[in-house]
Parts: structure tokens; C-alpha cells; sequence
């Protein structure tokens, strides 16, 4: 990571750099190079957000499609949608799944995170792995799986059925289903985030709290847990606006009961109709990011005191693991109980499912055992060529997304940067734009801004949507990291003569390198698997995985969809850990 | 067809050896998706170049010599990469110059949407649309966006073949009835939607949200229903009390796909109307567990459209694959690729009918073209309403 922040200037000034006078910075036009960097941060954030964001609120705003002639000034758009008879509905119905998801998702990384990560837990360390792995597939494919295990026809619900003599034991076509198949898929976000926390813990901290006599569960609630609040509001923000939007699961599980969430009314007036209502997109999406805006301001309003959370200082600790004894077993089964209900068994159904030509508990999955699935994607050029495609626009994407944002969370945590504030709201900003809104945004940019147009249909205008789409979780998973480090650090080197660029580059960026892997990996992660944007923004060479499953998925062949998915989750693994080697040498270098 | 091929162009050598190549590649992907794919082999052998049906136009010439100037072909349509194969690798045989044939594969109202937003900046991509979302065609052709080509391969064709000047039918796709043969016995296999009703009720609770179809929701499904209801009220009957019957035990879905991986799970017992274009290729998959029949009362067959937008950046090789794909060759192809050919001397197979094979077997009266006959918005929109109302 080190290299690819770090300009040649500052190399240049490294190796000529005197042995004692304090360093001389060039500056430009009069201003310090501090001042060229905040403001060229800020400028591109803002470009990148605005890029989708202008098109649909003027969208909203008019009463034809952006690009029929003729269109008026029209507020009619928001009066239709709060007439709309279903939407009522939908906003109560969305408001409670991203409720329920959010706190069944918190609750669940929470515990998971301290279990694995600062007790003694037989095999914590291989289940902290596994326990990321729902989030390299999409909740597409996701749910897909928990339909063959847990569906009306499935494994489990067969066999409990017979077992109690119930012929449905449970329902999972309904709110509460929806939200334990989004917890499994959303719960690794906030693992992600709140094992990066835990991991820098202070450790002094709790050694007080020892010495006053507190026992190890007594540490865990009283400093721990308050300590994680950061990583707890960043990820709870980002799963809460993440289920509102959720798409595949209410198509899923809603449709053929007709329970209708947001991201399906989207769906249905924007892709669905056979003329898409693009004035109620537009003005859905626009109440849409003015509630985030709120929420974004409760946000701040909770980590206004950001200094109580520095858990790392100029001493440096070791973390401690507490020896639990034998409740270390009912920890054992906490974790190991999810992952195999959670994950493990859909996943096993959707391997299942790749090697089979059809699933079915009505027959023997040995009778039906078959590599056609594969061999349908091996056997077209197209196919395999969206593999290579999502390759590029993951591994690029994963990079620049991490640099912009790891800019970002400098200029807004860690500057004295005038509109600091701007800065991170324009970062977190994009998780307000559903997929579908930020493809027909960046779509609308790019065809009616002359210059953009070389980029229509490339994969570079998906690697820049999907990427402004991650940047929001790229930003929660550095910024918690870089509010615990103390500012003494900074002041330490400031002292010594570095000036606020130098002070990152080479004392900030050493010490949040896990916070940029991990950053990398859940962009990584995020833009191998999405597709929305895509949709609007690819055509037949710029394909990728997540629009190649979904014309598989409409043709019904759903085992291809499988064994794509298990192809990307193999791809997916050996990035990650390939990353995970990388980054380590590099950081003890 | 190509007998220009010697004239102009490559020599008659090259284009051998560039179906022999095809032919090499077609068996290479053959053995590859042995078993699992339907168009398998689909250009199996390299045709001797066949000459130009007499009935062509002496200035034919002029539009294949100017497509060799285009060189490429971008089509958006609602179908997927191996659907299309063996339509255009036949093309490419005739046309080898073409060698850019990109198939975008998008949404079926997608494929307007995206060509109009392009058309507004003045950059258009696609040179054919082909889609099956009638309400767009018609918005289409009144838009006049369409070229007002007339195809020499008209005369040979049912008077459906252009419901309108320039929307041409690509293919009559129908509509049938799908079975999970593991829970239903043979005799439990109803054809017809009135033995669908009689089984429903002979067994409430047995088949209460176990059978399905397309919601009336979306536009594929609306206009499967409408044209139901239509046709049956036109023949004086009411339609209404097929739904009134069956829809308090559907669940509705939004695809075929989902419809059809839910009856092989046993989630669904029954699906009517599901489509045969995704149903047809996936039999070699499911036929384990699932099994299909025609719907004898009652067979919707879906006019799938095509037409070459009259602002198209390769109008003539645009027109070419149209044509083609209307000619004997190009509607074999299309059956090849999963989808009902309607061209009269296209002949019918166990896996792939034809219009001409279905109306034979369920009779004229039994057909229900899925044309571009539709209410004003109101009247869709209270339809939907009445639909959805009834439902279970």
C-alpha cells in the first residue's frame, strides 16, 4: 500500500534528506502541498458523488425520462410516490427488515468478534476466516441457497417437518426470514470492522480495569464493548442503509407472497415496466439520501468526542486473550452453531447445486451428479471472459477505492481541513444510492457529458461506479481504525520538522495498514460479486459476473448461476489470501 | 444465399476453410456442453455456400457489398449469448466479413430504454433489436423509430410475421404447463386448465400456494393473462372464472427460471404458463424430476419482436441478419437456439415445435397469438388490479 500512496516527491525527499535541519517542503502557488492535496481530495469526492447524484435529482425534479425532449419542472414526482396506495407498506416494511437486520447483525459481529478474536476459543482463529466467507457471494446467491435448505421444499425444512410432523415448521418467505438471510450476508461487515477495532484494543485499558478487580467478563462490558462503538456505528450504518436497498432477497422471498420492500418498488417501476417511471426513481432515491442524511448526522453526533476512543498511543501494547475456562465451550458453540446454520449449510447447498443437474430432495443428488454446469461456462468465451472482467474491476477497483478513501478519512479526521465535515459526509454519501440508481446515473453522466463519452460501455465506467458505490465501506472500515490511533503520534513527528503529508506517509499509514487490507479486501470483495450498475453501464464485452449470473438466473439455468458463484468464491479466496501474504511482508518491511 | 461469396471477397477457399473452422469450433463447444445444452452441434457442418433464393431482389448485392464496409453488428435483445449462437455463427458463414457480432443481453423493456438514452446523446449503438415486450414495440413504431424495411422472405411467411411496417416476428414462443412427475402421478397431469381446475379443487389443501405462473405484475405476464382473457371473451366465454379458480392457489412469479427450479424442488406442484424458452433448454437438465405438456384450451404463443432502428450506425448488415434470420436457414437456427420458429417450411422436432406443429396439435381456436392487441394504460392497470386481487 506504502508504495502506491507515496509519491516519487516524497521518496525524492527521503533520499536526499539531510541528517539533521528539519525538511524543507516545496510549496505550490504560495500554499503548503497540504493545502493541494485536501483540496484535490475533496474536489474529486465531490466529482465522483455528484457524477450520479445530479442526474437523479434533476430526474426527480421532471416529468419525462432525462432523455426525451419536453420534459417540465414538475415536483408531480413526490406527490405520485406518497400517493402511491403500496407505499406506506413498503417504507414500514423496509424500515423494520433493515431494523431487524441491523441489530441481528450487530449483535451477532459483536459477539462473534470478541469471542473469536479476545478469548480463548477453540479454533477461533479458523472460524474468524470462515466467518467472512458469506460476504464473497452475492445475497443473490445467497439466498438461493437458503431456499434450497431452509425454502418451503428444503433440506432442513423437509426433515424438520417430518421430524415434529409439521408440514411447514417455518415460513421463510416472509420479514423475518428476509432478515436472517441478510444478517448472514451483512454480519461479515460488521465482523470486519469490529475485530479490526478489537485487535488495536488498548490494552492498558483493561489492565486497569484488572487491577480494580474486575474478572474477564466484567472487562469485556464495561471496557470493550464501549470501546467499540466506532467500528459499531460505522458498519451499523452501512448494513441498516444496505438492507434498505437489498434487492435480490425481497425479489426472492417477496414476490410470490406480494410482500414489497424498496428495493423491489424500485425494481418494479425502474427495470420491470415496459416504460420505467424514472421521475419516481428519482424522487424515491432523493428521500432516500436525505434520511441518511440524518442518519449520517446521528452518526457524528454519537462520535463527537472521538478522542475517547484512542486505543492506540505512542507505547505500544500487546493484545491479551482471556481465558474463559470451560464457558470457552459455550463459546465454541456460539460460533460454530452459526456458521454451520448461518452460512455453512446454504453454502453446501449451492456447491450441491453446482455439481448437480438439478437439486431436488426428491432425488438422489449421486443419481444427478454432473460438470455440465461448468462446462456451460467454460464452453462460451463470453462467460469466461466476465470472470477475467470482474477480475480486473475488483483488483483495480480495490485499489484506487482504498487510496481514495484512505485520503478521505485523512482530510476528515485528520486535518485541519475547513470542510473536513464535507468531506466525509461526500464519502459516506453513496451508500444512499441504491445500484440501480447509481448505474442509471453514471449512465446518464457519461452519454450527456461530451467528454465522458469514450467511457460508455467500458469496463473503466464500471470499475468508477461500482467503486464510488464501495466507497462508502471503504471509508468505515479505515476511519474507526484511524480515530483510535493517538494524535501525540502526529504531534511527535510534527515536532521533529514532517509536515501534515509526511506525517501520514510515515507514521498514520505504517500503523493502519491492516485497516487498508482490510479495506481492500471487503472493496475487493463487494465489486467482484455486484451487478446493478452494471446493467446500465456494461455491454457485450464489459460483462461481468454479477450480469452474467443474473441473464444465467432469467434463463433458468440456476445451476450455471451455482457454479459461477463457486468459482468466484474460489477466485475470491485466493485473493484474499494472497492479499493477506502480500500486505503482511510489506508491513513488517 | 451467399452465392455472392465467390464474386466478391474472400475466395470460395477461404470461406471453406472459415467453416471448417467454425465447424471445428462448433464440435470443440459440442463436446464441451455435451448434455447440458440444448443448441448443441447447432452448425454442425460446413454447408456447401447455398445460392440466393430467386425470389431476392437483383439489388440485393448492393446492401451485402455495403455491409462489408460495416464489418460489425451490435444487437440488444432480451436473450442470452447461447441462444444466439447458432444464429449467428450460421450468419457468419454466409457473411464472413461480419466478424464484430456482439449480443448485449439486457432486460426486455432494457433494450429500449438503453437505445433510446443512446439515441438522445446521438450515440447509437445497436443496429437490431429483438425483445418480447409488445408494449415498447408499440411505442416503438409510433415513435417512428423504426426502418420501414420491407424483407424479401415476407411473401413466404404467416401474415404475423410484421404486425406493423418495420417490427418484425422473430419467433411465436410458447407458453406451456410444467410438472414436478415425481409428486404428480401420470393420471395427475392435467392438460388443459380445466382439468388444472378440476384437480385444484378435488384437493384444496394439497394444492393451496403449490401452483404457479407469471405475475400479471410485470410486463411479460401481463400480457400473457390479457391475451388469455382477451381471446376467451372474444370466443364469448368468460375468461375470469379460470382465474377465479386458480389464482386463490398461485403464487405468482417473475420468471420462468425461479418457476421452473421451484417445481423440481417440489416447492411448486404445477406451473401454468411457464415459458417454453427457458422450460425446453432445461429438460435435458431437470427431466429427472419435471415434465411439461401443451396447455390444450388454451396455448398463448408469445410474437417475440425484432426491427432495425431507423437511426442504426450498420443499417445494411442490420437488415442482413434480419433477413436471415427470417430465412428457412436462420428460423432452423432459432429453433436450434430455444425458440418456437413459425416459418411454415421449418419442420418440427420432440424438442423444438413449430408454430405450424402446435396449432396441430391443439387446434387453431386453442391458439392465442401474443401480439400487440392491448387496452389503453387505464385499462392494463385495472386488469392488473383485478389480477392481483385475487390472488391467494
Amino acid at each position: 500500500m506504502a508504495d502506491v500512496i507515496e509519491t516519487p516527491q516524497a521518496r525524492d525527499d527521503a533520499a536526499h534528506r539531510a541528517p539533521l535541519p528539519a525538511p524543507r517542503y516545496r510549496r505550490l502557488l504560495g500554499a503548503p502541498r497540504e493545502r493541494w492535496i485536501q483540496y484535490g481530495v475533496f474536489a474529486v469526492l465531490l466529482l465522483l458523488v455528484l457524477a450520479p447524484v445530479v442526474p437523479t435529482v434533476w430526474q426527480s425534479l421532471v416529468s419525462k425520462p432525462l432523455y426525451a425532449s419536453g420534459g417540465a419542472l414538475d415536483p408531480g414526482n413526490y406527490a405520485r410516490l406518497f400517493t402511491d396506495e403500496g407505499f406506506g407498506t413498503v417504507i414500514v416494511n423496509s424500515l423494520l427488515l433493515a431494523a431487524l437486520t441491523t441489530v441481528f447483525s450487530v449483535v451477532l459481529a459483536v459477539v462473534l468478534s470478541v469471542l473469536l478474536v479476545r478469548v480463548r476459543v477453540p479454533g477461533g482463529r479458523v472460524m474468524g476466516g470462515l466467518l467472512m466467507w458469506p460476504i464473497y457471494i452475492s445475497p443473490l446467491v445467497l439466498a438461493f441457497g437458503w431456499i434450497i435448505v431452509y425454502g418451503p421444499a428444503g433440506y432442513v425444512t423437509s426433515a424438520v417437518g417430518h421430524l415434529i410432523g409439521a408440514e411447514e415448521p417455518w415460513n421463510l418467505y416472509s420479514i423475518f426470514g428476509m432478515a436472517l438471510t441478510s444478517t448472514v450476508a451483512l454480519t461479515p461487515i460488521a465482523y470486519l470492522y469490529c475485530s479490526n477495532a478489537l485487535r488495536m484494543a488498548d490494552s492498558s485499558l483493561e489492565h486497569a480495569a484488572r487491577t480494580c478487580g474486575a474478572g474477564p467478563l466484567r472487562v469485556i462490558r464495561s471496557v470493550i464493548l464501549p470501546m467499540m462503538r466506532p467500528p459499531i456505528m460505522y458498519s451499523a450504518l452501512l448494513i441498516f442503509t444496505a438492507s434498505l436497498e437489498e434487492l435480490s432477497i425481497p425479489l426472492l422471498y417477496g414476490k410470490p407472497v406480494e410482500i414489497e420492500l424498496f428495493g423491489s418498488f424500485l425494481y418494479d417501476y425502474g427495470l420491470d415496466e415496459a416504460t420505467p417511471d424514472y421521475g419516481i426513481l428519482g424522487a424515491a432515491s432523493v428521500l432516500f439520501l436525505a434520511f441518511l442524511a440524518v442518519l449520517v448526522t446521528i452518526q457524528g453526533l454519537v462520535l463527537r468526542n472521538s478522542r475517547r476512543f484512542i486505543a492506540v498511543r505512542g507505547k505500544a501494547t500487546r493484545v491479551h486473550r482471556f481465558d474463559l475456562g470451560r464457558l470457552r465451550w459455550a463459546g465454541f458453540a456460539i460460533a460454530a452453531g452459526y456458521l454451520i446454520l448461518g452460512p455453512g449449510l446454504p453454502l453446501l447447498g449451492l456447491i450441491a447445486r453446482a455439481f448437480t443437474q438439478v437439486l431436488s430432495p426428491l432425488v438422489s443428488p449421486l443419481k444427478v451428479l454432473s460438470l455440465g454446469n461448468f462446462q456451460i461456462i467454460f464452453g462460451y468465451s463470453e462467460y469466461t471472459g466476465s470472470i477475467g472482467n470482474s477480475l480486473i474491476v475488483a483488483v483495480v477497483g480495490g485499489v484506487a477505492v482504498t487510496v481514495v478513501a484512505a485520503l478521505a478519512v485523512l482530510v476528515a479526521r485528520r486535518s485541519g481541513f475547513r470542510a473536513a465535515k464535507a468531506v466525509e459526509f461526500t464519502a459516506l454519501a453513496p451508500q444512499a444510492l441504491p445500484g440501480v440508481i447509481m448505474g442509471l446515473g453514471f449512465f446518464w453522466t457519461i452519454l450527456f457529458v461530451a467528454p465522458l463519452r469514450p467511457l460508455q460501455g467500458t469496463l473503466t465506467a464500471i470499475i468508477i461506479a461500482f467503486g464510488v458505490a464501495a466507497l462508502p465501506a471503504a471509508f468505515g472500515a479505515i476511519a474507526p481504525m484511524v480515530m483510535q490511533i493517538g494524535g501525540e503520534l502526529d504531534a511527535a513527528a510534527r515536532s521533529v520538522g514532517a509536515d501534515w503529508w509526511r506525517t501520514f506517509s510515515r507514521v498514520l499509514l505504517r500503523l493502519i495498514t491492516p485497516a487498508l487490507l482490510a479495506s481492500f479486501v471487503l472493496v475487493f470483495v463487494n465489486m467482484i460479486k455486484a451487478f446493478s450498475a452494471a446493467v446500465f453501464l456494461g455491454n457485450a464485452d464489459s460483462q461481468v459476473i454479477g450480469t452474467t449470473s443474473l441473464t444465467l438466473w432469467t434463463n433458468g439455468n440456476t445451476g450455471a448461476v451455482a457454479a459461477l458463484s463457486c468459482l468466484q468464491i474460489a477466485i475470491t479466496a485466493v485473493v484474499v489470501v494472497a492479499a493477506g501474504r502480500l500486505f503482511k511482508v510489506n508491513a513488517h518491511a | 444465399m451467399s452465392g455472392h461469396v465467390s464474386g466478391a471477397g474472400p475466395s470460395r477457399r477461404q470461406v471453406l476453410r472459415g467453416g471448417g473452422y467454425a465447424a471445428g469450433l462448433a464440435l470443440g463447444g459440442g463436446l464441451l456442453t455435451a448434455g447440458c445444452q440444448p443448441p448443441k452441434g447447432a452448425v454442425g457442418e460446413a454447408v456447401a455456400a447455398e445460392p440466393r433464393p430467386s425470389y431476392y431482389p437483383g439489388d440485393y448485392d448492393r446492401m451485402v457489398r455495403a455491409s462489408k464496409a460495416e464489418r460489425e453488428l451490435t444487437i440488444y435483445s432480451n436473450m442470452d449469448t447461447y441462444n444466439w449462437k447458432p444464429i449467428v455463427d450460421g450468419f457468419q458463414k454466409h457473411y464472413p466479413w461480419v466478424d464484430n457480432i456482439a449480443t448485449t443481453n439486457l432486460g426486455s423493456s432494457q433494450v429500449f430504454e438503453r437505445y433510446n438514452a443512446e439515441e438522445a446523446a446521438n450515440q447509437q449503438k445497436a443496429s437490431l433489436l429483438v425483445s418480447g415486450s409488445p408494449q415498447n414495440w408499440l411505442d416503438f413504431v409510433s415513435g417512428r423509430k423504426l426502418l420501414d424495411y420491407a424483407s424479401p422472405e415476407l411473401p413466404h411467411l404467416p401474415s404475423f410475421a410484421r404486425p406493423r411496417p418495420g417490427l418484425y416476428t422473430f419467433s411465436t414462443d410458447c407458453i406451456v404447463m410444467v410438472y414436478n412427475k415425481v409428486l404428480l402421478g401420470e393420471h395427475e397431469r392435467p392438460d388443459s386448465l380445466a382439468g388444472l381446475i378440476t384437480l385444484v379443487r378435488s384437493q384444496p389443501k394439497r394444492f393451496k400456494n403449490k401452483i404457479t405462473t407469471y405475475s400479471a405484475g410485470m410486463s411479460f405476464g401481463l400480457a400473457i393473462h390479457d391475451t388469455y382473457v382477451r381471446t376467451r371473451q372474444r370466443q364469448g366465454r368468460d375468461a375470469w372464472a379460470t382465474y377465479d379458480a386458480l389464482l386463490p392457489f398461485t403464487r405468482a412469479e417473475e420468471s420462468s427460471g425461479p418457476m421452473l427450479d421451484k417445481v423440481a424442488s417440489g416447492e411448486y406442484l404445477i406451473a401454468y404458463f411457464a415459458s417454453s424458452t427457458i422450460v425446453f433448454p432445461q429438460m435435458a437438465q431437470v427431466g429427472e424430476v419435471v415434465t411439461w405438456k401443451f396447455v390444450a384450451d388454451g396455448t398463448p404463443l408469445f410474437l417475440r419482436g425484432m426491427g432495425v432502428p431507423a437511426k442504426s450506425p450498420h443499417k445494411n448488415t442490420g437488415k442482413l441478419m434480419l433477413d436471415y434470420i427470417l430465412s428457412h436457414e436462420g428460423q432452423s437456427n432459432v429453433s436450434r437456439g430455444g425458440f418456437t420458429a413459425y416459418r411454415p417450411d421449418v419442420p418440427a422436432d420432440a424438442g423444438h415445435p413449430t408454430y405450424t406443429s402446435v396449432t396441430k396439435q391443439v387446434g387453431k381456436d386453442n391458439v392465442m397469438l401474443i401480439g400487440y392487441d392491448f387496452g389503453t394504460q387505464k385499462e392494463q392497470d385495472a386488469f392488473v388490479k383485478q389480477w392481483e386481487g385475487r390472488l391467494g
